[in-house]
Formats: structure tokens, sequence, C-alpha cells
């Protein structure tokens, strides 16, 4: 690993000034209760080691994206067709998103596999994920709703961030895991080994104050067995109200809608966020809906996070324990608890079948 | 507060007729409660009934609509009943009530605004005071009214006004804190151009998520909102404060009349956005005009449902 950084407490604000002449520099602060990320103004006081309510999804999977802007000609030519005119717009700017947590950082790890792979390349996407350096804060502070370490990351996991900031004594210690990171991070002081040892023990610290985690890894492969058992699904998710804030906050949730939103003859193609949560999601053009009620579409958001997405994708869940779907969640539902229940009752059923097999 | 034990009682005493009955849990943690779904003693035995049971159940009456089914209310949610009775949304017979007259919830947005209340040992409760110990070892002591919702402060119906079990004794009403226009008239006094900027602020956080939609017990066309129609397309998608903006005072003018002011709309969002501000307007100018509150009496047609010719407090001509 390259050599560690320390960045002071009282330097950050102008690291972030320096670094905000060259790209947009996004951080946490406080509107209402909520931190929320917002672009950086030296004079804004910072809340760092927080989770922030959304996660920084949205800097390489905006909510809106507008594709392109059309136009189409008022006249027809001799065959009656009308041209149409169409201009591509393209993310064109860098951005530093300083401040995220471990959680939210590998977040964009599981947005790859789906936005550039063998097949397809979302030129979109891929703009926005080369465009963006991450910095994350190792979390010292896991919530009651957390459980990163469940699905394969912890409070210093650096899956995702180009830099990782250990919170120690009078600063950070900061350690790049990108090339992108290293250049940033090159003009800190380096730091010495009394600094490094400080970092060790506050991660080391917080990996002891977890929970010894259940065994989540058969997920993918027996969590179908249950796919028909719908009064199951109905309990699981008899007290969501189908809002859709779980997805809207994840950081691993990338179902999108296209619509053209046109005044007139010109227009624009824009990409918004969409979700398995909400009515609309599946419903064909014939009105008939493959996931009709609250309980069909809950099923979907679960199996996809812990069984079709890790089947497709090396084994990894699309979930990365960062809790914002139920503290988001106006009516508290835990996808632990969704989770564990619907691993049970699977297992069960697989006793079963071996039981009447034999 | 009546007893949980009575509450138990009550409930097992339905149970038999209904697919189930709509109550109370803990949680994951003690200041959090989350809905219950009962169907068996095992269920039962999850039941809770504090300060923590601040969500209005009602939300779900809709959504199960022609299956006979349980539900406990506080004062408050029971006027959506009501509302939800008046309107036709729900079928009478469908429907068991169970009341239990409250003396207060607690709003956890207003905790929040307090400390983070992200990692919870317990709760305790003497009186008007809450003890909430965090895994820290920290201790915050809190009076229960300086973290009770609006609606708590203002409330002149702790005791519920429809029921077909009632729970404990019914309470005496205390005098409001505050008027639940309080803030509304607060806003009042700030200019137009802070008040857009107010909102202009405030809604560039909403994500346009639309829990404050779905949590609303009075929200009823959920399936089919104009927020997401293509046919016609009334509104964008896009993500601008211009929309989002335009759907709340879509939701506002559809609830004019009909919102019971429960208040969920606002405890629903997770950006913290004051939205009910929004519907307590639109109340104010509802009770002005037509002397009319929602869901109190159920056998009265809400204003907006019915025509007269001339409203007695709109003046329509100048003689
Ligand atoms: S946030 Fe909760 S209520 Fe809303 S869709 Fe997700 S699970 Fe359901
Ligand atoms: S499913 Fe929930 S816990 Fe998992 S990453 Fe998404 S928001 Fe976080
Ligand atoms: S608009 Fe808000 S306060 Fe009014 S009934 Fe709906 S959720 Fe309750
Ligand atoms: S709940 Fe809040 S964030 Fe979600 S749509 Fe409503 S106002 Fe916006």
């Amino acid at each position: 690993m390259s050599q560690a950084r320390f960045l002071p407490y009282d330097a950050v604000t102008d690291w972030l000034r320096k670094i905000a002449e060259t790209m947009r520099v996004t951080a946490p602060v406080r509107e209402g209760n909520s931190v929320v990320f917002r672009d950086f103004d030296p004079e804004e006081p910072l809340v760092l080691g927080h989770q922030s309510a959304a996660s920084p999804k949205s800097v390489v999977f905006p909510q809106l994206e507008y594709l392109f802007r059309y136009k189409t000609d008022r006249t027809a030519d001799e065959n009656g067709v009308r041209q149409i005119t169409l201009e591509p717009i393209y993310p064109d700017e860098d951005v530093f998103v300083f401040g995220a947590n471990p959680c939210g950082a590998r977040g964009l790890t599981t947005l790859d596999p789906v936005f550039i792979n063998d097949e397809y390349v979302d030129p979109y996407y891929k703009a926005r994920r080369e465009r963006s350096i991450i910095a994350s804060i190792v979390c010292t502070l896991p919530g009651d709703a957390c459980f990163c370490h469940w699905v394969g990351g912890n409070p210093n996991d650096p899956v995702g961030s180009d830099l990782v900031l250990t919170p120690i004594e009078g600063g950070y210690l900061v350690r790049a895991h990108s090339e992108k990171g290293e250049k940033l991070a090159a003009g800190l002081d380096k730091a010495d080994a009394r600094e490094e040892q400080a970092a060790q023990q506050v991660e080391d610290a917080v990996l002891a104050t977890l929970d010894p985690p259940p065994d989540l890894t058969d997920c993918p492969d027996v969590m179908e067995n249950v796919f028909d058992d719908m009064e199951l699904w109905e309990q699981v998710s008899d007290k969501c109200i189908y809002c859709g804030a779980c997805t809207y906050y994840c950081p691993t949730c990338y179902c999108f809608n296209i619509t053209d939103e046109a005044s007139g003859i010109a227009g624009e193609r824009i990409r918004s966020w969409d979700s398995c949560m909400f009515p609309t999601y599946t419903r064909e053009a014939s009105g008939h809906n493959p996931r009709p009620t609250k309980a069909h579409r809950f099923r979907n958001r679960i199996l996809h996070k812990f069984s079709y997405y890790p089947k497709l994708y090396n084994r990894v869940f699309s979930c990365t324990g960062c809790g914002r779907c139920i503290r988001m969640c106006p009516t508290t539902v835990d996808i632990r608890d969704a989770v564990l229940r619907v691993k049970e009752a699977a297992t069960k059923d697989e006793s079963a079948k071996e039981v009447s097999d034999g | 507060m009546a007893e949980l034990n009575e509450l138990r009682e009550a409930v097992a005493k339905v149970l038999p007729d209904v697919k189930h009955v709509i109550g109370w849990q803990r949680g994951y943690h003690a200041v959090r409660s989350s809905p219950l779904f009962i169907r068996n003693q095992e269920d039962l035995d999850k039941l809770i009934w504090d300060r923590t049971c601040y969500q209005n159940l009602a939300s779900y009456l809709t959504s199960t609509r022609g299956e006979r089914v349980g539900i406990i209310v506080k004062g408050c949610d029971s006027r959506s009943v009501n509302q939800l009775l008046q309107e036709q949304l729900i079928n009478r017979e469908d429907v068991v009530v169970i009341g239990v007259p409250c003396t207060g919830v607690i709003s956890l947005d207003k905790i929040r605004a307090k400390f983070p209340i992200n990692r919870v040992k317990d709760m305790q409760v003497e009186g008007d005071e809450l003890t909430i110990a965090t895994r820290d070892g920290e201790e915050h002591k809190l009076n229960r009214w300086d973290v009770a919702p609006d609606k708590c402060l203002a409330c002149k119906y702790p005791n519920p006004l429809i029921f077909d079990t009632h729970v404990g004794e019914p309470i005496e009403t205390w005098e409001p804190k505050q008027g639940l226009y309080a803030r509304d008239e607060e806003f009042d006094q700030k200019s137009l151009d802070e008040r857009f900027e107010f909102w202009r602020r405030e809604m560039s956080r909403c994500i346009r998520c639309y829990a404050c939609r779905n949590a609303c017990p009075m929200c009823v066309c959920r399936d089919h909102c104009i927020a997401e129609s293509r046919q016609p397309h009334y509104q964008s998608q896009e993500a601008d404060v211009r929309e989002k903006f335009f759907f709340q005072l879509i939701h506002a003018m559809h609830l004019a009349g009909r919102c019971t002011e429960c208040g969920e709309c606002e405890r629903a969002c997770p950006m913290d956005i004051p939205v009910l501000l929004f519907k307590t307007r639109m109340g104010k100018v509802v009770k002005d005009l037509f002397d009319y509150e929602a869901g109190v009496d159920q056998t009265a047609v809400p204003p907006l449902l019915t025509f007269q010719a001339e409203e007695s407090n709109i003046e329509e001509k100048e003689w």
C-alpha cells in the first residue's frame, strides 16, 4: 500500500477549497434535521462522521438525468417525414465526494457491473463514474439499523473509495486506494508510524463493537424456494406502504424510468429513478401487471438484492447494510427481519424437500 | 393511559372475527415503534401501547378494503377513520375499531433535533419525563411536551370519536398547549419572498419518494397518482423544486376539507420537510369558510364534496 497521509482537522476546509478550484466538491452539511450532500461552501460547517440521509449514489446515477434534447422540424419533407434533431447531453464535470460513509461508497461498486459490462456500456454512467473521486470516512458510530458486516462490508471497508480517512487525534489518517485518490492526496503531509498505529486502533475498536453476523452466504441458493409462497410475502410486507423511500435512499438501487418530457415540438428525453415498490413499476401497456400487489413488489426487492443480483454478479449482495431503508422507512420495515424470515422459511422448505425426496 | 393488558384482551376478543388487527410493536430500538399486524397469540404478545405509538394506522384501511380487519386507534387517528367512512372509502362493517384514549405521543423528528437518535440502549418514562440512554453511555432527559408532535400540543380529541370497543376510561381533554395553526400563523408573519425562499430550500431536499403521499390515510389514488401518470401528462418526472412544489400543492388541494391533520405526511418524510404546513393552511381556510373540521362528525358531508348555491361564509357578490 502506498504511503499514508495526514490531514489535520483544521486544514480540511483549505484543502477542499483548493480542490474546489479544479472540480466540483460535494460534502455533507446539515439542513433541517437531515444531513445532505451539497456543493462545498467554505462558510458552511461540514457534518462529518455521520451517515448522510441519501447516499452519494446520485453523483454517478442522478435522480434526474437529461439524455438528449430533441427537436422536430415544423414541416414534413415530400414523403411526409419530419426531421428530428437529437443533441446528446453528456456529463462534463469532475466531482469530488468528500465525507461519504464506507457503506455509501461501496454501493457504487454494486452499480458498476449493471451499467458497465461485456454486452453493454452506459456512456452516461461510465462518464460520471470515471469523473468522480470518493473519499469516505471510517465509520466509528455504527447505528442501530446498520448491518454492513452481515453483507460483506465493515466500518472501514475501502471498497468503492478512492481515499479512506480514519479519524484520529488532531486529524485524519488518509489512505489512498486508487490512482485518482493517490493523486489527490499527494499534496498532504506524510503520516508517521504513530499516526498509522492510532488509525489501526480506531479501526480495530469499531470492529470489536459489532455483534457476530448471521450467515447469509446461502441466501442466493435457497431464497427462491419460497418465490411462490405469497402468504409469506404478504406477511413480511404487511406494514409497507409502498412509498419507495427505501429504494430512493438505498445506495445500491438503480432502477430507472425513461420518459420524454416534451413541450410542443421539442423536449428532452430524461432518465429518472424508478422504484420496484411503485404500482406502475412493471405495469405493461396492456394494463397487465405481473407484480400487482405490494407483496409481489416487496418480494422483488428482497430477492433482487439477496438472490438474483448475487447470482448474476459474483455472489455479492446488492445491499451494503447501510440501514437507510430501515431508518428512512415511515413504517420501520426492517430488511434484516425480512431477509432472515425468508431465509428461514426457504431453508425449512429445503429440509422438507430433502425429507420427502429421501 | 389504558393498560396494555386490557388492550391485549380487547384485541384477543376481536381476533377470531377478523383477518388481522393492526396495532403497534417495538421497532429496532426503544424509541421506535412499527405497525404490527396481529394474526395470532404470538403476534399479540408483541403488542405495545406507549408514547412511541405515533403512527396513524388508519392509512392501512383503504388497502385492506373488502376484508374485515381490526384496528387500534387513538383519538386523533379516529378522525381519519371517520373521514374515510364519510367519504365511503371504507365500509363500516369491514372495520372493528378498538379505541384507546391517548395522552400524547412523541415525535422522532423533534428528538432528532436534540441529538442523533441512532444508538439507543433504552428509554424510561416517568410521568412527563423521558430518559433515553444511548449505547455511548449518555443519558438524555427530555420533557415529553418538548418532543411532542404539534398535533399533540394542539390536541382537542384525545378520546376516540368512533369505536366498537373502548379500552380504559375516557380521559379529560387537556388544555391545548398551542393552537393547531400556531406554526401556520407564525409562517404568515414572513414576507412573500421569505416564504418562497423557505419552500425553495425545503423542497430542494425532497427526493420525490412519496412517503408523504403514501403515509396519508386520505390519499387514496396512490396507484393512479397524477405524479406518475403519463397520460394525461400532468407532471414531468423531473426532480426540480418546481415539480416537487407542484406535487405538494396538488396534495394539499386534494386534501382540503378532507385532511384530518394527523401529521402522518410530515412524520413520514425522511427529509424532515414540514409538509404539514401546506395542509394546516388549507385546514384553516376550510374551518374559516365552512366551519368544518374533517373527521369529527361521522354523518357530516365534507364541504368540498357538496354544493350550495350560496355559501354562508363566502361573499360572492358585492351587494
Ligand atoms: S420505505 Fe418502507 S413503507 Fe416505503 S416502500 Fe420501502 S419498505 Fe415500504
Ligand atoms: S437495502 Fe437497505 S441496508 Fe441495504 S444498501 Fe439498500 S438501503 Fe442500505
Ligand atoms: S395530509 Fe397529512 S395531516 Fe392530512 S390526513 Fe394526510 S397525512 Fe394526515
Ligand atoms: S416524503 Fe418528503 S422527500 Fe419524500 S416526496 Fe414527500 S416531501 Fe419529498
